[in-house]
């Protein structure tokens, strides 16, 4: 970000010199984009120009026989027929099949679910059903929405959202009187699964089981929750009842196969949204270049700040999305400085992000709802659920990584009867730009699948200790589609470390009960990362104006670093580390604080060793430490590098296990590449690897961690700078660590894989289609500059000198 | 589900998923175990098992836990040589029982005095109108013995101690789990108990023992039907004596009402631990010492019940007047305003220090508000405030005295001469309009 200082000088007479007096101005969105493509200064930069034509919805009318209740609470909100898939989702539940409805965003999923729920509970005024949402924000975001319609359907049972803020008069009536209940998996897991018989009403008139944002539920945190589901319904069934699934999750590659694995059994699919949809105009722009010599381009953020405002100022009801919160603020900053140049009022503008109190965020989707705001500036924290209502235009400044949270954030976009805009702005980061020179990827690449391991063993073994404090085991008992065998060896070694107690139970066979004083549920998480926060307080007005969650705070509220919120600026006077607690005062700087990170794996122990090829691979102990180890201080709008600042907060240790693969010094020095691009070109396989190896153990990229570094100095690994020229000699060595405090036994399970895994990646990056590397293979490269490429050969490229380093490893590939 | 259809699935839907290679791979392999789905299962199960068998290595060898395998069943286990076998019609029930003598004392006090308590004082005592005109010779005093203090549905009660007067001497049942499972007739004796029973009396049995048990009975499916009152001794120890002790442990309160001190009492803590070792081959001794633990806290109950009652009958000249005023602030709370008052003029008359004194005036001030002596109250709130330093505190004071003159005994002066220093209690904005409005009316009365 520092190298902007290189400022197109006709960037101010391109766009300035283009505002013209409001009276003159046309507004709406068409106006922008004709404006765009006849100045040609917008669109020379753009690569992808599409347009999608929108689509009539298809509807039906209610099926026969719907209760008068519901009928009329769809009435009161304006529903007289519902779309296609809203019929099919709804005729499935009612049936008793489970279903997963997977339609885009804003395509009314919320109905698929509230309809058959409200429906059994008219029927029957003793029905329950249970909501889960991935967080605590979105339970209560739908909290009043279940209200109201149960209100307007004549129910008086209630919905109450149970997690850790309930007060407790509130529990009580929760556990007695509310229809639907409302929570969260941990809370599940935790708080109501460990009490079931004080639940008893619940789990004995469960109809539905609701769970909404199943896309989010990946990898491990996926895996825990199938277990707790498994879990569930063992409660469900001792209390007697049966609960139907109804699943809602955004667009990804495999909603059913992901439903089923979650519920282990069949669901019945419904994909085919009949909403109707809106025109669309989907751009990519990719800022131009500045300086040619380092092929440095225009800040994406201000790029994208630049576009908004053409937006804002015609009229048009704008999302940006941003990358991180930092930059969210940023671009809000940006936003309104440049529309007060033009009279547009601030509160015009707002920003939407995780750490915002409730109020806040509530008053800004109303805002958005209703029209008073024109502009939203957004993490992904919009991306999930939230009523907003449907936006003339969506900006995403970067490439959010995935495909499917694309098109997520797209979705957030779309008008009835007239067109609306997709905008990519691309950054500079690798993957960016391989999107932004390669667009046809986003409208043909593979939508993301979501993995998850149900069966992975540490997982299944914790839970089935949490079931056995719930209710007893009995021998060859199955835990939802795990096999009693299976289960039988959990609970052996259970008892043999005097959790379990075995005793004679009827027909000889033996029951397994909870003997220890522990409370089980305590000691596992469904999440890999706290979510504790911590909380923003402005010491002058002696009020809390945020939260932030325990990763961030590292980054974000070190002391000394600018906190932004809402566009003003404070900085952080004292974190006490102790009490979670931050001290800010409001400043006026002209500069904002970026932390530096640094991440160190060293081996604390080996466990096991195999030669392969010439390569060497290990798995063992070790532990990642993560560490903020200044900070820098860029300057507004210029985006100047002013100064730097130290920072001292303890490091992040986690103590996990990992499988590393060194390639010999002298295999290094004997390749046809300079040192530094043979370190690329590991780079580049350590790419492939993460790839296969989340595919391959089913679970998310997230949850396991790569890294280039060097097993032999634990403290000299070079992190980030390894493949500097001047680096002493070292085997250079790829970590795949389990991202899990402690590990979740993936990385003996890579080692295991090895000979697999390192077929798989040659045989990827051996049949890829792609020139010097991609996403899809080595990793994205980042195009050098026209001037440099002359000097490249092609037997150079990232790509190549990996396939060569894998070639001299003896590593044959599947092909 | 079976494998074998969730295999078909998965190969069913190859073609709607767009898939990384990687994953058409697998489900190949899937497709050829079709042919076999017998093989296939045997196939998961055994990947499975051994990747159990795995964390079970890993876990050894980090160390986590550790293994008991061999250590484990080394002996046959003792039975608790104590107490008799009984069958019932919900299997074997092992039961400890111990007669007291009529006379029998705990501490200083007979636990024969329970047996006469007015059901209407301890209805006030314990602020619960439930136990109002139950007969409570037919009271169950209740606690239990745990696997473990976290709750939820997997901690066991182990030991079910009863309690109840029969022919006016005092009987304790102790119900022995002698094996995991087999709750059913110890749940079922209990309910048997129960209806029979008037009420529960029990230490911290509304928080903890009760909700156990009702647990226990929900997962054994033993009915087990709502005592019809429940008097929960700790909040009353709590109100009672929370100025005086740090803890209201049941020992500290022993010893503090009955005077009585427990030798060798065995550690709360402790208690799981044995039960648990006991299970598992370990020794029978350290039970006989929780069956001793849990029979003295019944008794310790008995005896509470009747010496907190008896000191709340009338005032007692001898006691201190810190337990008078707590009295006296109970007995406020239960509307029992002729009774707080007596209390509270013994407490502010036992001659004790500052604080004490000035609460016990406001006590009788409140109480004699209710009963509607308004000059009572307002003498006792002038008296408070002669205790009462300036500050804050005798703001108060000078705000309840001010209303008082002015609504109730309409002496405009009187109420004026307060309202002057209110501005502590009620704020600079309420005090200015008060003040204001007593001038005005003062004038027009002139």
């Amino acid at each position: 970000m520092a190298l902007w200082e290189a400022r197109d000088p006709s960037e101010k007479d391109a766009f300035e010199a283009e505002v013209e007096p409001p009276w003159k101005r046309e507004v709406g969105l068409r106006a922008v984009l004709a404006r765009w493509q006849a100045s040609q200064r917008v669109f020379r930069n753009v690569t992808l120009h599409e347009r999608r034509a929108g689509r009539e919805g298809s509807s039906g009318a209610f099926p026969a026989g719907l209760h008068d209740g519901v009928l009329r609470a769809l009435s009161r909100r304006g529903v007289n027929s519902l779309y296609t898939h809203q019929l099919q989702a709804i005729e499935h539940a009612r049936a008793g099949r489970d279903v997963v409805v997977a339609t885009p965003t804003a395509s009314g999923k919320s109905l698929c679910f509230h309809v058959p729920v409200l429906e059994a509970l008219c029927r029957e005024p003793g029905a329950r059903a249970l909501y889960l949402f991935p967080t605590k924000a979105l339970s209560r975001d739908q909290e009043a929405g279940v209200r109201d319609m149960m209100s307007d359907a004549g129910l008086s049972q209630g919905a109450i959202t149970y997690d850790g803020d309930t007060p407790g008069d509130a529990r009580r009536a929760a556990r007695q009187h509310s229809g639907v209940i409302i929570t969260n998996p941990d809370m599940l897991h935790a708080g109501i699964l460990p009490h079931h018989t004080a639940w008893a009403r619940l789990f004995a008139n469960l109809k539905f089981v609701v769970i909404d944002e199943l896309h989010a539920y990946r990898g491990v945190f996926g895996s825990h929750l199938a277990n707790v589901l498994r879990r569930l319904d063992r409660i469900a069934r001792f209390h007697g009842s049966r609960p139907v699934f109804v699943l809602a999750s955004a667009t990804i590659g495999n909603p059913r196969e992901h439903a089923e694995r979650m519920l282990g059994r069949p669901v019945q699919l419904v994909a085919e949204s009949g909403a109707p949809e809106g025109a669309r105009r989907i751009l990519v722009y990719n800022p131009p270049v500045v300086n040619a010599e380092l092929g440095v381009r225009e800040s994406y953020v201000k790029a994208a700040v630049r576009l908004t405002t053409d937006l804002v100022r015609a009229g048009v009801p704008t999302l940006v999305f941003g990358q991180s919160r930092n930059n969210v603020e940023v671009m809000l900053k940006y936003l309104r400085d440049k529309l007060a140049r033009e009279r547009i009022p601030a509160e015009r503008v707002a920003a939407y992000r995780g750490g915002y109190l409730p109020e806040l965020r509530r008053s800004i989707e109303r805002g958005l709802r209703e029209g008073q705001l024109s502009c939203v500036v957004a993490t992904s924290a919009l991306e999930l659920g939230i009523d907003i209502g449907a936006l003339d235009a969506v900006v995403c400044a970067g490439y959010p990584g995935t495909l499917a949270s694309l098109w997520q954030r797209f979705g957030r976009g779309g008008r009835r009867g007239g067109e609306s805009l997709a905008l990519l702005v691309g950054s500079s980061a690798p993957l960016d730009q391989y999107v932004a020179l390669h667009p046809q990827y986003l409208l043909s690449g593979p939508v993301e699948e979501a993995r998850i391991d149900p069966d992975n063993a540490e997982i299944l073994v914790q839970h089935v200790k949490c079931a056995a404090f719930e209710l007893p085991f009995l021998a060859g008992e199955a835990f939802g589609d795990v096999p009693g065998e299976v289960v039988q060896d959990a609970l052996d070694y259970l008892s043999d470390h005097q959790l379990l107690h075995a005793t004679e139970g009827k027909e000889g066979r033996n029951v397994y009960h909870w003997a220890s004083d522990a409370y089980p549920a305590n000691d596992v998480s469904l999440r890999s990362v706290g979510w504790d926060n911590f909380v923003i307080i402005d010491v002058e007005r002696d009020q809390t104006i945020a939260e932030m969650d325990f990763r961030a705070t590292h980054t974000m509220l070190h002391e000394q670093a600018i906190y932004q919120h809402e566009g003003e600026q404070y900085q952080v006077e004292r974190l006490d580390f102790d009490n979670h607690k931050a001290f800010v005062r409001k400043v006026a700087p002209d500069y904002y604080t970026d932390a530096m990170t640094h991440v160190r794996v060293s081996v604390l122990e080996r466990e096991d060793e195999a030669a392969l090829g010439h390569a060497i691979c290990e798995r063992g102990q070790v532990s990642v430490v993560e560490k903020v180890v200044g900070y820098k201080k860029i300057k507004y709008h210029t985006h100047e590098n002013v100064g730097y600042g130290d920072v001292h907060l303890p490091e992040m240790q986690m103590h996990t296990t990992s499988f590393w693969l060194t390639v010999p010094e002298h295999v290094v020095e004997r390749q046809n590449a300079a040192r530094a691009e043979v370190i690329d070109a590991m780079r580049g396989i350590a790419h492939v690897l993460h790839t296969l190896a989340s595919i391959g153990l089913m679970t998310d990229p997230g949850d396991i961690g790569h890294t280039l570094g060097s097993k032999s100095e634990p403290d000299g690994a070079p992190g980030k700078g390894v493949g500097g020229a001047g680096d002493p000699a070292f085997d250079p060595t790829i970590f795949l660590y389990d991202r899990i405090p402690g590990g979740i036994g993936l990385a003996p399970r890579l080692f295991a894989a090895r000979e697999e895994l390192l077929r798989r990646a040659r045989a990827t990056i051996e049949g890829c289609s792609c020139d010097e590397g991609c996403p899809a293979c080595t990793g994205a490269v980042v195009q050098a500059p026209a001037s440099l490429q002359l000097a490249k050969r092609p037997e150079l490229s990232r790509r190549a000198v990996a396939l060569a380093l894998l070639t001299d490893l003896a590593v044959t590939g599947t092909h | 589900m079976r494998l074998k259809d969730k295999l078909a699935l998965l190969s069913r839907r190859g073609e709607d998923t767009v898939a990384a290679r990687e994953e058409h791979a697998v489900r190949d392999q899937v497709a050829h175990a079709l042919d076999d789905g017998e093989a296939a299962r045997r196939e998961r199960i055994a990947r499975l098992r051994s990747l159990i068998g795995e964390v079970a290595d890993r876990a050894r060898h980090t160390g986590q836990l550790e293994s008991q395998r061999d250590k484990r069943r080394a002996r046959a286990r003792a039975t608790l040589p104590v107490g008799e076998l009984r069958d019932t019609a919900h299997g074997t029930l092992h039961i400890v029982e111990t007669f007291l003598a009529p006379d029998h004392c705990h501490g200083r006090v007979a636990v024969r005095g329970a047996l006469s308590v007015d059901a209407g004082l301890v209805a006030k005592l314990a602020l619960d109108p439930k136990l109002e005109g139950l007969d409570l010779s037919r009271m169950l005093l209740l606690d239990t013995e745990t696997t473990g203090l976290a709750g939820g549905t997997g901690t066991v009660p182990f030991l079910i101690g009863l309690a109840f007067f029969e022919d006016g001497a005092l009987k304790v049942e102790q119900l022995f789990l002698r094996e995991l499972g087999e709750e059913r007739p110890m749940l079922a004796y209990l309910a048997e108990r129960l209806e029979r029973a008037s009420c529960v009396v029990s230490y911290n049995g509304k928080t903890f023992d009760w909700p156990l048990l009702r647990t226990r009975s929900i997962l054994n499916r033993v009915p087990l039907a709502e005592p019809a009152a429940h008097l929960d001794l700790l909040h009353c120890a709590r109100r009672l004596l929370k100025a005086k002790l740090d803890s209201v442990r049941l020992c500290e309160v022993e010893r503090e009402l009955l005077g009585h001190y427990r030798e060798d009492d065995v550690h709360g803590s402790a208690i799981p631990l044995f039960y648990l070792d006991y299970l598992r081959g370990g020794e029978v001794e350290p039970l006989l010492s929780v069956l001793e633990h849990n029979a003295s806290d019944l008794i310790g109950l008995a005896a509470i019940l009747p010496r907190m009652v008896s000191h709340f009958e009338e005032v007692r000249a001898g006691d201190d007047p810190i337990d008078h005023l707590a009295f006296a602030k109970v007995a406020l709370r239960a509307r029992d305003y002729e009774r707080a008052e007596a209390f509270a003029r013994a407490a502010a008359g036992g001659g004790a220090a500052g604080a004490l004194v000035r609460q016990a005036h406001q006590v009788v001030a409140s109480s004699s508000r209710k009963r509607g002596d308004i000059m009572a109250a307002a003498s006792a709130l002038v008296a408070c405030l002669e205790h009462t330093p300036t500050g804050p505190e005798a703001a108060i004071v000078h705000h309840a005295l001010a209303k008082l003159y002015e609504h109730a005994l309409k002496d405009l002066r009187a109420a004026h001469r307060h309202a002057l220093h209110t501005m502590d209690a009620e704020g600079a904005d309420a005090h200015g309009r008060r003040l204001g409005r007593l001038r005005r009316r003062l004038l027009c009365s002139c």
